[in-house]
């Protein structure tokens, strides 16, 4: 036979086609001509002849020149499964990627997972980040400053507080219209709706005409709030915003003119806004309607701070120049008020909103990006763990001449589908999460912000995809292809892996280690200060009490005696019911950041001492009701009221500040609020903490029937202590309070131990999601070391098999295989030490009690960390101590 | 022949074309179906048949796939794509025109 190929390849070389296409033309040329020779030789001809007659088919310069002309690596390039084109070249690749990705199973489901993980963490935060601290809140965010009235003396302590404003010294900012384009206000209060079915409590903001305009806030449709709409004597009007005219109107755009009963009186619905959330505590809250703002005589007196202040400085001036200006303007204020010891305090809008979530975000997103890290290793080591046992499968593709190129090619299109489908599934895990993750920051993020998936967020990841993808692509593509390749196919395909490889792989398994345990130490300082803040002695027993609140209508129960014959009749009724040992109302709960503090004045006390506390309105047996101790004197009874000389009782925590050397039962005290009578301190009771991580606030209590001008101004909280499951206690208590007030709408019905639990719950989201990440990346850890140890073990089965056949017993085995691992775990423990001693110190702002290097919460992390690591070290030391020395030397 | 092998030329496309229509063939099984067809009038070498199907093949009218049978080596195989048998029937017609022509104008004396 002749060697036809060689004359072809002298034929079709010059024409350069691609080696694939040169190879595809060459075979298909060389059957042509054999077939022809052969059918030739049958004919007769001797083999000369038809070696000249086949060649001269051939012999026409026309060949490469028509060959020139087509694509160089054109549709005859493949084989039976070829396609034309990059998008089928690209189809093919993903098929096999497909096939070989199904072949392995186990290697694909825990290598998407791992990355989902990663990728849904960081999605999830990103999101997050991006709309915290890359995007602006509002328009022209950088011109909003938010005013606050503060107490000089709270200045001077850096207390990072919010202070309100009152209605004068507003009004007194709005007048300075050379520093403000303008300035708007917000309150919060809870009106009852009536006439829609059962009767409500809704959220209403009440705004200057200003404020909404400030915030760039716009009418869907209808008017907004003008200045006409502000004096009191103006009609009623009021605007919905988009969720509560979705869920009471049904979208209906026909509700302009329509009337809405607010405390029992119409008002008139001129325009729908887009949600508006809250601005102070509570920033998850948002509005259901909003009403003018318009101050009641008796309400706009300088002291009672309760409005919420933004003002929009003009733009000729730099954010320093107006500064300056405010400061300056602020003195002025305080001259023209007569105060000596109040300053304003300015905060830029942006900083107001996100200074809570700034840090927090920014550690969460440094917590994911450290679990991605894990993933990525974890991926790396995966891939490279599969890139060694395909080696022989890589080799013998190169050495039947695929190009390198086209190898990278194809493990690029495998690890692409794989990252591809990790960030796929990341995203869905996040649509899952997310408002799970939302709810759990709710009391860390800025109003309105949640997580969500947008156009960045998903380019974001798509582009973090497709860069992991590529470098795990080429990763065993650059360790595994080539020269090195060839040499272990000459070893006979044995199953070895590359040294430097290895040695990567080790590092990664360090390096995972040494991240989870950065991870496990912040959950362990979160948990612990978790652990201390839920010990902390806040002043009273939660156990077994059960609260709810009522905001008696103020126009149906608008005499003062009315209404708190009413309260008294409900307290009365309830301690009543069996099983109950105390009731009382109290105008705040403790721990629910919802007291009011202001300043007092205390008879013969030096006047420009500032004294300043918590004013709380009790009645009936409210300290017995929380088991707060009476330490001193009495508390108050039925016959302290408007008939009877005023009374107070103060809490340990006032006495200590204010009463050090005196004893503080019989002084006259100024509550200063709802009247400026001096009432006498009765009594001493135990310190009540208003948050569990705030040192007491100084409190000040008064009766309620001592208050009747406050009457109708604030919401009541009944607490009734029983000696049942508290839980249980609900539903007697509404039936006795809709037995006196059918339509009174009782609100916030919870256990105290709920109200304590709530009031944690900011110190729980970081705490459960740094939990979350530190139990991923513990868990992607274990797989990695669980792998790592296995091929380990896989690798030197025939140095084991060799052991034992010498006479090395089991242990022995097993110190030899653990050492390896032990090595790897201890390396990674000391490293994530180091930077776990570094790292922590971004925690402190979230940590209570605990230090960052809180030497007890490292040891036990990395006692739990080695424990989970040599759990994982488990199976593959005992596949070790399992070898069968004959098996292994017989398969040699 | 040498005047035919000219002729061959402009009409090799649709030669190639009507061949494999309706079953997919080899291009030596081509070479040889025109040469029996045409009583050896007309032939194709390897030369000049290969790059007419990967021309024709380029423009989307025929098809080819490596083919592995039983007992045999695997083969390229072609087939008319359904833009090859449209082009197919507009040159029939375009041929049938052109011979009716050219008889008429030369006579049909010689045909």
């Amino acid at each position: 036979m002749s060697d036809w190929r060689h004359e072809i390849s002298r034929l079709v070389g010059p024409a350069q086609l691609s080696p694939a296409r040169e190879a595809s033309v060459t075979a298909e040329l060389e059957q042509h001509l054999e077939q022809h020779y052969a059918d030739l030789l049958k004919q007769g001809v001797d083999e000369a002849t038809a070696r000249d007659t086949v060649l001269s088919g051939l012999s026409s310069h026309d060949l490469v020149q028509e060959l020139r002309k087509l694509p160089k690596d054109g549709p005859a390039a493949t084989t039976a499964a070829s396609g034309t084109g990059f998008w089928d070249q690209l189809r093919l690749d993903l098929r096999f990627a497909i096939r070989m990705l199904g072949k392995n199973p186990g290697f694909t489901v825990v290598t998407i997972l791992t990355l989902a993980l990663g990728f849904g963490a960081n999605t999830a935060i990103f999101s997050l980040v991006e709309k915290v601290l890359l995007r602006p809140l509002y328009p022209d965010i950088q011109r909003l400053f938010v005013l606050q009235d503060v107490p000089e003396s709270a200045r001077k302590q850096k207390m990072n507080m919010n202070y309100a404003m009152s209605y004068p010294i507003y009004q007194a900012w709005k007048e300075s219209k050379d520093i403000f384009e303008s300035v708007g206000a917000l309150t919060t209060q809870g009106p009852s709706l009536t006439g829609m079915g059962d009767p409500e409590r809704l959220m209403a903001g009440f705004v200057s005409s200003g404020f909404l305009p400030i915030l760039g806030i716009q009418p869907i449709f209808g008017r907004a709030f003008a200045p006409a709409d502000e004096p009191y004597s103006s009609p009623a009007v009021v605007l919905l915003t988009q969720s509560f005219w979705r869920s009471h109107f049904n979208s209906d755009r026909g509700v302009i003119g329509r009337k809405l009963t607010l405390n029992d009186k119409p008002a008139t619905i001129v325009g729908v806004v887009p949600d508006i959330f809250g601005f102070r505590n509570s920033t998850s809250m948002t509005y259901d309607i909003i009403l003018p703002l318009r101050e009641e005589p008796q309400f706009a007196v300088v002291g009672f701070n309760h409005l919420f202040v933004v003002g929009k400085v003009r733009s000729n001036l730099s954010q320093a120049a107006a500064m300056r200006a405010i400061e300056a303007r602020a003195n002025a204020i305080n001259e023209k008020f007569g105060r000596t010891h109040q300053a304003i305090q300015i905060i830029p809008l942006e900083t107001f909103l996100t200074v809570n979530a700034r840090p927090v975000v920014l550690i969460l997103f440094g917590a994911v990006a450290v679990v991605l890290l894990i993933a990525c290793a974890n991926t790396a080591n995966l891939i490279l763990a599969r890139g060694a046992s395909r080696e022989k499968e890589i080799a013998i593709r190169f050495a039947l001449g695929a190009r390198r190129g086209r190898l990278l090619r194809q493990l690029l299109t495998e690890s692409l589908l794989i990252s591809m489908l990790g960030a796929a599934l990341g995203l869905g895990v996040m649509w899952a999460t997310a408002s799970v993750i939302t709810k759990l920051l709710a009391d860390h993020l800025p109003s309105g912000v949640s997580v969500h998936v947008d156009g960045l967020v998903l380019a974001v990841t798509f582009l973090l995809a497709t860069v992991v993808g590529i470098v795990f692509g080429i990763l065993p593509g650059v360790l595994g292809t080539g020269k090195m390749l060839r040499e272990k196919l000459n070893q006979g395909g044995r199953l070895s892996i590359a040294h430097g490889s290895h040695r990567l792989r080790s590092a990664l398994i360090i390096a995972e280690i040494a991240f989870s345990l950065v991870l496990l130490v912040g959950t362990g300082l979160l948990l612990r200060s978790f652990v201390r803040l839920m010990n902390v002695n806040k002043g009273f027993d939660a156990d077994h009490v059960l609260t709810l609140r009522i905001w008696p209508s103020p126009t149906r129960y608008a005499d003062p005696r009315q209404y708190i014959a009413y309260v008294d009749n409900i307290l009365q009724r309830a301690e009543a019911l069996p099983g109950m040992k105390a009731a009382g109302w109290a105008s705040c709960l403790p721990v629910s950041g919802t007291c009011i503090s202001g300043d007092f004045d205390i008879k013969g006390a030096d006047p420009q001492k500032m004294i300043m506390g918590s004013k709380q309105l009790v009645m009936g047996n409210y300290f017995q009701a929380m088991h707060v101790p009476v330490l001193a004197g009495r508390t108050f009874d039925a016959h302290d009221n408007t008939d009877s000389a005023p009374v107070a009782v103060i809490d340990q925590a006032f006495a200590k500040q204010y009463f050090t050397s005196e004893n503080p039962i019989g002084q006259h005290i100024n509550f200063g609020w709802g009247g400026n009578a001096f009432a006498e301190i009765v009594g001493v009771v135990g310190e009540v903490k208003e948050a569990p991580d705030a040192p007491a606030n100084p409190t000040v209590y008064v009766p309620l029937a001592q208050k009747p001008k406050l009457v109708g101004q604030l919401a009541f909280s009944l607490a009734v202590r029983t000696s049942y499951d508290a839980a249980e206690a609900a539903d007697s208590l509404r039936k006795v309070i809709h037995q006196i007030d059918s339509t009174q709408i009782i609100e916030a019905v919870h256990t105290m131990d709920d109200v304590v639990d709530a009031s944690v719950s900011s110190r729980r989201a970081p705490l459960f999601l740094f939990g979350g990440f530190g139990v991923i990346a513990i868990f992607l850890a274990a797989i990695g070391i669980y792998g790592v140890l296995s091929f380990h073990v896989l690798q030197r089965r025939e140095e084991i098999g060799t052991r034992m056949a010498l006479g090395a017993q089991r242990a022995d085995i097993l110190r030899l295989v653990l050492g390896h691992a032990a090595r790897l775990i201890v390396c990674g423990i000391v490293a994530g030490a180091a930077v776990s001693l570094l790292a922590t110190r971004t925690l402190e702002s979230l940590l209570y009690s605990v230090r960052p290097n809180d030497l007890g919460t490292l040891f036990s992390v990395c006692g739990v960390l080695a424990c989970v690591a040599l759990l994982a070290c488990g199976v593959p030391l005992f596949r070790a101590t399992r070898t069968e020395p004959q098996l292994v030397l017989r398969n040699d | 022949m040498t005047a035919l092998n000219e002729l061959k030329k402009g009409s090799a496309e649709m030669l190639v074309l009507s061949l494999i229509e309706v079953r997919a063939r080899h291009g030596y099984e081509i070479t040889k179906l025109i040469e029996q067809r045409s009583a050896g009038e007309l032939s194709f070498n390897a030369a000049s048949l290969y790059p007419l199907l990967y021309r024709l093949e380029q423009r989307g009218w025929i098809e080819g796939r490596w083919v592995e049978k039983a007992n045999q080596r695997r083969r390229r195989y072609y087939r008319a794509t359904a833009a090859g048998k449209k082009v197919l029937r507009q040159q029939r017609s375009v041929w049938a025109t052109f011979v009716a022509s050219v008889n008429h104008i030369i006579g049909a004396d010689y045909v």
